[in-house]
């Protein structure tokens, strides 16, 4: 048959078999789809966000704003400006832009706001960075502003927010240094490219005399001559340069930064994509009851010639219709949701990784359209057993009703012992180690852990269904064992909504264990180390992250406080080690020692101290496990003093950073790192002070002149647990909208099965079942249904709990969490999920119940 | 002639399709004394299944009433003609209408559960029941092992299980063969000479129809009056 006739032909019979009830159906149309939708949703949502994030990491620190080839920088330490002469003589250096950046605050109507102080050369820079462009409403002339010490230049977005007009003096305070300013431009960049919106520019000289940097420098950007290798001048430069000064591309420092939130980011993509799998299992059934429905029209149809490619094709051509319309309104609905995930997201990375801001949400078209793809893909490969199922029938067989239950009612013991061997699969795999620092096969394991469930499913509820009987019909009497009956005749149809529900609840039930231990791990552990009455941090720490600014001084001026006892000052720094690097602590082990403030995963506690006070590194677990450290092993580090091996005291636990930390004793770091500044003050107070007086005279001593913020012991600790709830704020809304596609599938399931029970229930009427019977009946096969699919979701939650802890969060970011039963919140779950498979059935039970007994008997 | 069972009087119905209309009875004029066993014969189409339809509560006429033991059933609610089937009426089709997941003893009994009747007793008036039809051996059987006789027979026994005063049979052995034809008429004249049951068989087969104590000719939606004499009756 000549192609154009071959369309024709299959155009026609879908619109004889699928358009033809697309009016009757709209319900399981417009469910289906919205099914698929949000699945995709979520996925676009979540993509999004990562794009957003990764953007916002990648300029995090300028580099992608800067038009530089290279950069040079050592972090949080600030080099010797000498360096510069060094890049300057390079033959291949066409330029090079000395930058120093200063973390401040700036007095606003609002209250002080934190603002980053960049120095530069601004007659050089300027020009470089088109910076006369970006220059707007001046007061007085460009060589003003580089000439007049108080002048200043704001971003016009910030200046804008917070009523800040050109020619206004602002007051800017870093630590304990106060400087009066004129402002007297304002700049414009492209959002897409500043690297935040709060920030101030200055020459680099003013910057240097009124911030105390002198002969410091915190960032060289290069700008090479044309036809230079960048990878040449980037080895011949970091040969030349002291050990812990770093020298980058612009691309590696933005790699640097997103390749820190990647695990995370997978494990949230991972997670998004439930959502779809409940999806699919809602198109799975949707094309299987349609196939079911129209057997008899697939019966005639073969009678008539169509081939079975034809039958195959019409089907999947139903699914692809999903998949479509589900595709483009998830995009849509995925752009709404991208509002809350990147919110939600960035403040997890915050509180984990690094500060950041993103400017704009980043939409992709790239993630969009494979959301689309994904949507089509996904329906298609849900409709393909049905589908293939439609095309196996024979001509006889589809005119006869139930054949694919009879058939299934012999093959679901068949399954399980694959069901089983998977389970089995899922174990093996969960032994095995990272691939490159993914958990590859902790993925696969979980895979198999709910495919392997899935297979289980109709074998468990036939049991289940056995095991219950006496139950059902002693409660609730004919209903329920004419529910009990459907539930065993319909088990093919009856394991997907099962299947749905397992899913959804099994993930939601896994994150309920890990989320829980995760938490009692984290409250256990901060109860034990956190032992000092108060910390105190600079007041914008939140915003700045890791930067120690606070002046030393300020321990003398603690200590004079009557009641204060110990004083221990500690620096936080990002230390280059390896790819991703690590947070390097200097902390008093004294004191550590003395409040028994680290938890050791093994070895002897003295010795340990013993060894780290005479120049050995504590790691926190995460380091150790990513990086494969052990106790004896050594550590480089490249130090403003040059490269140092540490050896490996002893490894103690820790949840703050994902990508590692370390500890030094202060006596050792500061063989090694600048001591001058501190990035916080712990305070304990003496045996029998009194706390309240020391906070009073610390808050008027302290918090004021050195712009500090006094946190007590009970409300860090408050402030770290809100702090954790917000970072799962995410998977809860992602569990919610899992839980929700499942619940479109039991009201898309039972809704159909009524459809097609339609005479059943006119039978039952006509011999004696009321209205309110019926409905009863609908409502306990929901209850049944959701009642095993409950159960069947927390064996598999709690399956997939124990390789979220053990195997992805060990091998993802090397925390060892204890694993502990959130029986309340599982209990209180599970009945949560159960009551709305039981309202699920509300509306199919009132339509049963509403069954016209002349229309259904009336073709007899 | 004792007091009509079944007063079926000047009903009419019309079933409604868009702006299309159709009579499927037409002003039908009936009376039914307990005991009685008629036969409804006439052509496809001539509104048997409807008159038996109305009269087993599962439609409504659009005019006329029909008074079942002199209540108009009209007036009841749906819960109230529910107990009026489940217990005066026993309901035969043509199809069997047997739920095929139940084996023959608990289609038989289901009415009875229904009712919260212990299993263990309305077994035991079900398998009475299925001795009676001559199918005790085929108790644990599903619907799909047995033969259409033995199915209309579970379906008769299913409609006998609550005792009831009427039985309606819709074309009962309009799927089966001669045989099981002969079966199942023995069977229903059993019942109007033991237990003066009252039987509406509806038929379409003059030698099904002979079976009965009256045959009334429906033709069109219409009866002829004088096959149906009505006691004077004002209830």
């Amino acid at each position: 048959m000549p192609i154009k006739r071959r369309i024709t032909a299959f155009l026609h019979m879908l619109r004889y078999v699928v358009l033809g009830d697309l009016s009757a159906n709209r319900v399981k149309y417009v469910l289906t789809i919205l099914g698929i939708a949000l699945g995709i949703a979520i996925f676009v949502a979540v993509e999004t966000a990562n794009l957003t994030i990764n953007e916002s990491l990648g300029r995090m620190k300028g580099y992608r704003a800067s038009s530089a080839d290279l950069f040079i920088s050592a972090r949080d330490f600030g080099f010797d400006e000498k360096l510069l002469t060094i890049v300057d003589r390079h033959p291949e250096v066409k330029s090079a832009l000395p930058l120093v950046v200063v973390p401040a605050s700036i007095e606003t109507a609002s209250g002080e706001i934190p603002i980053q102080v960049y120095g530069t050369d601004l007659i050089a820079g300027l020009s470089r960075y088109e910076t006369r462009r970006m220059l707007k409403r001046f007061q007085g002339s460009f060589i003003d502003i580089v000439t007049d010490p108080e002048s200043i230049i704001l971003s016009a977005s910030f200046a804008e927010e917070y009523g800040i007009s050109t020619g206004q003096r602002v007051i800017i305070r870093s630590s304990d240094r106060t400087q009066s300013f004129v402002v007297k431009a304002l700049a414009e960049v492209d959002r897409r490219q500043a690297s935040g919106e709060n920030y101030a520019l200055l020459d680099i000289a003013l910057v240097q005399w009124k911030f105390e940097r002198l002969g410091l420098l915190d960032r060289i950007d290069i700008t090479l001559k044309p036809g230079a290798d960048p990878y040449r001048v980037e080895a011949q430069l970091r040969a030349s340069m002291p050990p812990y000064v770093d020298v980058f591309s612009k691309e590696a420092g933005g790699a640097e930064m997103t390749g820190l939130v990647s695990s995370f980011q997978m494990n949230v993509t991972i997670l998004s994509l439930i959502s779809l799998l409940v999806g699919m299992f809602l198109v799975y059934n949707t094309v299987f009851i349609s196939y079911i429905r129209k057997r008899r029209q697939i019966g005639i149809l073969r009678a008539l010639g169509v081939t079975r490619g034809g039958i195959f094709w019409i089907f999947s051509a139903e699914s692809l219709f999903y998949g479509t319309l589900g595709g483009f309104v998830g995009i849509w609905l995925g752009y709404l949701l991208s509002y809350f995930t990147v919110d939600s997201m960035s403040t997890t990375v915050n509180m984990l990784y690094a500060k950041i801001e993103p400017a704009r949400i980043h939409f992709s078209t790239s993630v969009m359209s494979f959301g689309m793809f994904m949507g089509i893909a996904a329906s298609f490969v849900s409709s393909l057993i049905p589908a293939m199922e439609a095309a196996r029938v024979s001509q006889a067989e589809s005119l006869a009703r139930g054949s694919f239950e009879v058939r299934f009612s012999f093959v679901h013991r068949k399954l399980l012992y694959p069901g089983i061997g998977l389970l089995a699969l899922a174990y093996l795999l969960s032994l095995r180690g990272p691939v490159v620092g993914i958990p590859v096969f902790g993925y696969l394991a979980t895979m198999c852990v709910m495919f392997g469930m899935a297979l289980l499913t109709a074998p468990v509820a036939a049991k289940a269904n056995q095991l219950i009987r006496g139950l059902v019909r002693g409660w609730f009497g004919a209903e329920g064992f004419l529910a009990h009956r459907n539930l065993g005749r319909n088990l093919g149809r009856s394991s997907v909504i099962l299947c749905a529900i397992m899913v959804s609840l099994g993930m939601s039930v896994s994150f309920m264990f890990m989320i829980h231990s995760f938490r009692s791990s984290l409250e256990n552990l901060i109860n034990q180390v956190i032992k000092f009455d108060f910390v105190v941090a600079d007041r914008h720490s939140l915003e700045r992250g890791l930067l120690a600014h606070l002046p030393k001084r300020i321990t003398h001026e603690i200590e004079g406080i009557p009641d204060v006892g110990v004083v221990e000052g500690y620096s936080m720094i990002d230390q280059p080690f390896r790819k991703t690097g690590i947070v390097l602590m200097s902390v008093g082990l004294d004191t550590y020692q003395r409040y028994d403030q680290i938890r050791f995963l093994s070895g002897d506690k003295a010795q340990i101290y013993d060894k780290a006070r005479s120049g050995e590194i504590l790691i926190s677990e995460a380091l150790s496990t990513k990086h494969d450290l052990e106790v004896g092993d050594s550590m480089e580090l490249r130090t403003p003093a040059g490269t140092v091996r540490f050896p490996v005291a002893g490894i103690f636990y820790n949840y703050q950073f994902e990508r590692g930390m370390a500890y030094l004793d202060r006596s050792v770091y500061e063989r090694y790192y600048p001591p001058d500044r501190l990035t916080g003050v712990h305070v304990y107070v003496k045996d029998h002070g009194n706390p309240d007086q020391v906070f009073s005279a610390l808050e008027d001593r302290i918090a004021g002149p050195f712009g500090a913020v006094i946190v007590p012991r009970d409300e860090l600790k408050r402030y770290i647990m809100e702090a954790f709830d917000q970072t799962f704020a995410i998977t809860y809304a992602l569990q919610l909208i899992a839980i929700v596609v499942a619940v479109l599938a039991v009201v898309n399931t039972f809704s159909a099965a009524i459809m097609e029970r339609r005479r059943e229930i006119g039978i039952l009427r006509c011999i004696g079942l009321f209205r309110s019977q019926v409905r009863k009946m609908i409502l306990v096969e929901a209850g049944i249904v959701g009642g095993v699919g409950c159960l069947l979701g927390v064996i598999t939650g709690t399956l997939l709990a124990l390789i979220l802890i053990f195997v992805i969060n060990k091998q993802s970011f090397g925390w060892s969490i204890h694993f502990h039963v959130p029986l309340v919140s599982i209990l209180l779950g599970t009945l949560a999920v159960f009551i709305t498979t039981l309202l699920a059935g509300v509306i199919p039970a009132a339509r049963a119940a509403s069954t016209d007994l002349g229309e259904a008997f009336r073709h007899e | 002639m004792d007091s009509p069972l079944i007063f079926i009087e000047n009903v009419t119905k019309i079933y409604r399709n868009g702006q299309v209309e159709q009579a499927a009875l037409r002003d039908v004029t009936l009376c039914l004394s307990k005991g009685d066993f008629v036969s409804v014969m006439g052509p496809s189409g001539c509104g048997k299944s409807t008159l038996l339809n109305l009269v087993g509560g599962l439609d409504k006429p659009t005019r006329g009433r029909i008074l079942f033991d002199g209540r108009n059933m009209a007036s009841m609610s749906d819960d109230e003609l529910t107990m009026l089937r489940r217990d005066r009426i026993g309901l035969v089709f043509q199809f069997f209408n047997l739920l095929p997941h139940l084996t023959a003893l608990e289609n038989t009994a289901l009415p009875l559960y229904m009712l919260g009747v212990s299993t263990r007793e309305a077994n035991r008036r079900a398998r009475e029941i299925l001795d009676y039809v001559g199918l005790s051996r085929w108790e644990s059987h599903v619907p799909s092992r047995l033969s259409g006789g033995q199915q209309q027979r579970v379906a008769i026994a299913r409609g006998l299980v609550r005792e009831p005063e009427v039985l309606l049979a819709d074309e009962p052995t309009g799927n089966l063969d001669s045989h099981n034809t002969s079966e199942v008429m023995s069977l229903f004249e059993r019942l109007s000479s033991d237990i003066r049951l009252t039987i509406i068989l509806v038929t379409h087969q003059a030698d099904v129809a002979a079976g009965a104590d009256k045959i009334i000719h429906m033709n069109d939606g219409s009866i002829p009056e004088s096959s149906t004499p009505c006691p004077s009756n004002d209830a």
